[in-house]
């Protein structure tokens, strides 16, 4: 098929086209080999820096710090109300769904949909353990 | 109207496979390929983005831009002009039209290579290929190569036919019983996902010659040889464990046009499956192959093709499904597709046959390749081209290891067929 000697690997038993220095199937190095003679077959791999990351990995940590703590505070000054439970379902709920609402490439439909089912379990937890903080009236959803 | 050949139809419904496409995609499973050309002298990109200019004429269901209506998307004519752009280093990577004046495809050229990468909500790879072929044709005519069409090439001059436009799905739908059969879940082969995402290509080149021989001393096809090779070397590198339970499905798109006389220039093909249980052992490439000719046999079968379709089109028709608001079609499909979609498939393995080219255009064309990015489920795909003689296999990987494609290959060379190794090494650049 090739006219010019090409790298080869004695392995695999192929030639090679590709500017390398070893064989991409089994991976052998190739020095010894005339590689002078391949050329580059696909374009140079074009690294993207990561800014996001920095600022979510940052949110993430607040996030979990402040459940972390609220969780310790409640316990160490316990008066018999769990209002660390509804403080991190708070923080749980503006940290995940902001995420979502973010995310790149996640259709609207599912992000809506995912909205509507964590609201409604955020409302759900203040309702059971809001009434036990604050001198509130336990909401009824039925209408009587 | 819609499907009308008048050049001032505005809008066309997506064919019944196309439908699935924009429900199912994102950044990680693209569904977009890659057709690409190699030809004997580098690319002008001047001359190639005016042959793609004079194509758009032509090709009235693929210069489009998608848009959202009620219960499904639709597609209508883009006014703008697509733009080549030079080849990324991200293979198959999806195609965002916001940053593409709308369009679903996108040439991209480097060095001698024209590449078509195409989502696949447009056409399958037959039709992209019609399509590659003229804006090729075109390329070569503005460069002023004395090439003529013979017959093989699409004219310009011509009116799009209601014929190229139609959605052949519909056209031979029998509202008769369809195929219900469930294909069994698969074995899926696992490795280290690349860190930087996208896939790893390894494009193996050899003589069509030598393959066809290999086969036939085999009593087999190019495709049921390689079908079961890729079997094989699935179970040789599979984690046995896990292959005892499960069968190894091999998903084998086939190009229906041949069975219906079809001329559409959409999507018309239907997935067939080969299942492979070894119980956990090791088995010969000789058995392997002997099972996979048997449900080559059965599984390419009018008839069975016929009850599939039907039962492709029927979910379209149904009521429910046809009237549900595209906003809740959207959530439950994506999040039926990413629990369920393609938990039936190991591996993908998509043969486009040889591709004829007139003999005016042999001498500027030197051969092609295929590669695809279609679901992460599926670690390894193949991708099967032929022309001029000289046979492609490409494979697209999404993992680090290529022991999979070393054991294929080295098959081939240790049974006489000579292959030359071309790759993105993918791998060096996590």
């Amino acid at each position: 098929m090739k006219e010019m000697a090409i790298p080869y690997c004695d392995d695999c038993k192929v030639s090679i086209s590709t500017k390398t220095d070893r064989c991409p199937l089994c991976g052998k190095n190739l020095v010894g080999t005339d590689i002078t003679t391949a050329v580059k077959t696909f374009p140079d791999y074009v690294y993207k820096r990561k800014r996001a990351s920095g600022v979510a990995k940052a949110i993430s940590f607040i996030a979990i710090l402040s459940i972390v703590l609220s969780v310790v505070g409640n316990i160490m000054t316990w008066n018999g109300y769990p209002w660390s439970v509804t403080f991190s379902a708070c923080v749980l709920y503006v940290w995940l769904m902001g995420s979502l609402t973010f995310k790149k490439g996640a259709h609207l439909g599912l992000k809506l949909m995912m909205h509507a089912i964590a609201l409604s379990l955020l409302l759900a937890i203040i309702n059971t353990f809001a009434s036990q903080t604050l001198t509130v009236t336990r909401i009824s959803w039925a209408v009587s | 109207m819609p499907g009308n050949p008048d050049r001032e139809a505005r809008w066309y419904r997506l064919d019944n496979t196309a439908k699935m496409y924009p429900l199912i995609t994102s950044a990680k499973n693209s569904y977009v390929y890659r057709i690409a050309i190699n030809l004997s002298q580098e690319i002008d990109p001047n001359i190639l983005q005016q042959a793609v200019e004079d194509c758009k004429p032509r090709f009235p269901t693929i210069y489009v831009r998608m848009r959202k209506g009620l219960f499904w998307y639709y597609h209508e004519a883009n006014e703008k002009m697509p733009v080549v752009k030079p080849e990324p280093s991200v293979v198959c990577g999806e195609i965002i039209p916001s940053q593409n004046n709308g369009y679903y495809f996108t040439f991209f050229y480097y060095k001698n290579r024209i590449s078509l990468e195409v989502f696949h909500v447009l056409c399958d790879g037959s039709a992209a290929l019609v399509f590659l072929k003229l804006v090729v044709f075109r390329y070569l005519k503005l460069l002023g190569f004395p090439v003529e069409s013979e017959g093989l090439i699409l004219s310009l001059d011509e009116e799009p036919k209601q014929s190229e436009i139609e959605d052949s799905y519909v056209e031979n739908y029998e509202p008769t019983e369809g195929d219900r059969s469930a294909i069994a879940r698969a074995y899926h082969t696992s490795g280290t996902p690349f860190s930087q995402g996208g896939i790893g290509v390894i494009n193996g080149k050899m003589k069509t010659e030598q393959l066809k021989k290999l086969a036939k001393d085999q009593g087999a096809s190019i495709s049921q040889y390689l079908a079961a090779l890729l079997t094989y070397c699935i179970i040789e590198t599979g984690d046995m464990k896990k292959l005892s339970l499960l069968p190894v499905n091999i998903c084998i798109p086939v190009d229906m046009r041949k069975f219906y006389s079809s001329k559409t220039l959409r999507n018309f093909f239907l997935n067939i499956f080969t299942s492979v249980y070894c119980g956990g052992r090791k088995m010969s490439f000789e058995a392997v192959l002997d099972l996979m000719k048997e449900q080559f046999k059965s599984g390419v079968d009018l008839g069975k093709l016929q009850a599939l379709l039907n039962s492709n089109v029927s979910v379209e028709k149904n009521p429910f499904v046809r009237f549900s608001p595209l906003f809740l079609k959207l959530a439950l499909i994506k999040i039926g597709y990413k629990f369920g979609g393609r938990m039936s498939t190991t591996a993908i393995m998509s043969n486009i046959g040889n591709v004829e080219f007139p003999e005016s255009m042999k001498p500027y064309v030197l051969d092609m390749e295929l590669n695809f990015n279609i679901n992460n489920l599926c670690a390894h795909n193949l991708g099967i081209v032929s022309c001029n003689g000289i046979t492609t296999l490409g494979f697209s990987r999404r993992v680090y290891e290529s022991e999979l494609e070393r054991l294929f290959i080295t098959h081939l060379t240790s049974r006489g067929v000579e292959v030359e190794i071309l790759s993105n090494l993918w791998e060096d650049f996590a």
